[in-house]
């Protein structure tokens, strides 16, 4: 980040914590996550909007942090994969995806999980056709999407049993 | 694929809002939802010196319906009007044809507002307005201008708007209850941009055809409503052959479009395709089921 006099300083909150920073206002969302603050969960795939894998979750919304400056995240709250759980503890829909196969490579894997998050807050109990429609969204060259369909199905399961929280 | 240089502000008023685009006028570019924007900045395809985010703007954030028609902020996003009642109600091909708009993460983002003035030959949106005989109302600090909707879009991603213009609300008149319409569209997979999106509406009065209007955009022209395929409808009974006969003026009026994806002839063939398919449906949702 250069020292131009244009660089806005902002107050983003990254799965509840704040982090104040002074940023050129070309800063992708993708970028301040990945290299301003070091949360590299979120991939960076297409920079374009086309692909999903830097799925975040923005005021709760789920939004390609590609396509979006960090000084739009400005005062907002987002959420990335590392909010989820953690490897001796994951989410139901982490578990999901490891019991069912949901990934290969994994790169697409936290943009599915964010987005899918979404999913989840919305309606606890999409039916295949609901998860199949909002899976339109992102691009996984690995799995052929019918894993990560019974992945996300699996995750409803383990909600309906162990809590609501996906 | 990192965007370009550039100033940022981020005025919290509309009328700060348009001091900056009267001030920088030519040089700046507005921010909404960034969805079209932030990728084109990714990919070095513009490079503005400024830019003025009017994302924020709630004031032009809205959906009122009232004297026959609603009123849209340009700033509401495409999910908000994907699910309004009030739009399903009064302008179910708007609902319709929101289901063909990029996917449900970009429409979390991208604004109604910012979709038309991008104006992509392959968005969907130019044309629903289009159609609908909708008004859009441009402001600046010299002025306020209202501009019907077949002037606003001049050629593929140009508008109508001079560099100090922005739109703020979108003007749709109520259609008679009952009338018929229809929004399809071929894409290489669903929410992908459009190799041909086709729209149409009409109103049946005493079993023959009024007001019929059908369009279509071919993801490279300016294309728009074809008035050969709407003088093969209008004043008659509609019919199976009438209706082939439509889809034929259709395909043989339509801009010849050839690129990457799709050429020319297989563009033709979709055109008819889809005009049949959607005269149908929208016979068929103004009473009268074509048979055969």
């Amino acid at each position: 980040m250069n020292g131009s006099m244009d660089n806005q300083d902002v107050n983003i909150t990254v799965n509840g914590r704040s982090y104040k920073r002074r940023i050129e206002p070309r800063l992708l969302l993708s970028d301040f996550i990945r290299h301003g603050i070091g949360l590299t969960g979120t991939h960076v795939g297409c920079e374009n909007g086309v692909c999903g894998a830097c799925t975040v979750l923005l005021d709760g919304l789920a939004t390609r942090s590609c396509c979006t400056l960090a000084v739009q995240a400005d005062g907002r709250q987002v959420e990335t994969v590392e909010s989820l759980g953690r490897i001796n503890n994951l989410s139901p829909l982490q578990r999901g995806f490891w019991e069912m196969h949901g990934l290969q490579c994994g790169y697409c894997t936290p943009g599915m999980l964010m987005l899918m998050t979404e999913l989840l807050r919305e309606n606890p109990n999409p039916d295949r056709d609901t998860i199949r429609a909002r899976l339109n969204d992102n691009i996984c060259r690995c799995t052929g999407y019918e894993d990560i369909v019974n992945s996300v199905e699996r995750a409803v399961e383990l909600m309906r049993g162990e809590s609501s929280r996906p | 694929m990192k965007p370009p240089v550039f100033d940022y502000e981020r005025p919290s008023s509309l009328r700060a809002a348009l001091e900056a685009l009267s001030r920088h006028g030519s040089k700046a570019k507005l921010l909404a939802g960034g969805h079209s924007l932030i990728p084109m900045l990714n990919m070095r395809a513009i490079a503005p010196a400024r830019l003025i985010d009017v994302g924020r703007l709630t004031e032009l954030q809205y959906i009122v319906e009232e004297y026959g028609q609603l009123r849209i902020g340009a700033l509401t996003t495409h999910n908000t009007i994907l699910r309004s009642p009030v739009v399903a109600a009064n302008c179910p091909i708007m609902t319709e044809a929101y289901a063909h708009v990029a996917n449900h993460s970009i429409r979390n983002r991208g604004t109604f507002g910012g979709n038309l003035c991008h104006n992509d030959p392959a968005f969907e949106m130019p044309l629903v307005v289009t159609l609908l005989g909708a008004t859009m109302i441009a402001r600046s600090t010299r002025s306020t201008r209202t501009i019907p909707a077949e002037r606003f879009f001049k050629a593929p991603f140009v508008t109508d708007l001079a560099v100090d213009e922005m739109l703020v609300e979108i003007r749709v008149p109520r259609l008679p209850a009952g009338h018929g319409y229809s929004f399809v569209e071929i894409s290489q997979r669903y929410g992908d941009r459009a190799l041909i999106a086709a729209g149409c509406l009409l109103t049946l009065r005493y079993g023959t055809c009024r007001d019929v209007r059908i369009g279509f955009r071919n993801a490279v022209d300016n294309v728009f409503r074809i008035p050969a395929a709407e003088a093969k409808l209008e004043g008659k009974a509609a019919s199976v052959s009438l209706i082939n006969e439509a889809a034929e003026a259709a395909a043989d009026n339509i801009q010849a479009a050839g690129d990457l994806h799709a050429d020319e002839a297989y563009r033709r063939d979709v055109t008819s395709a889809l005009a049949r398919r959607m005269l149908r449906a929208a016979c068929a949702r103004a009473g009268l089921t074509i048979d055969g």
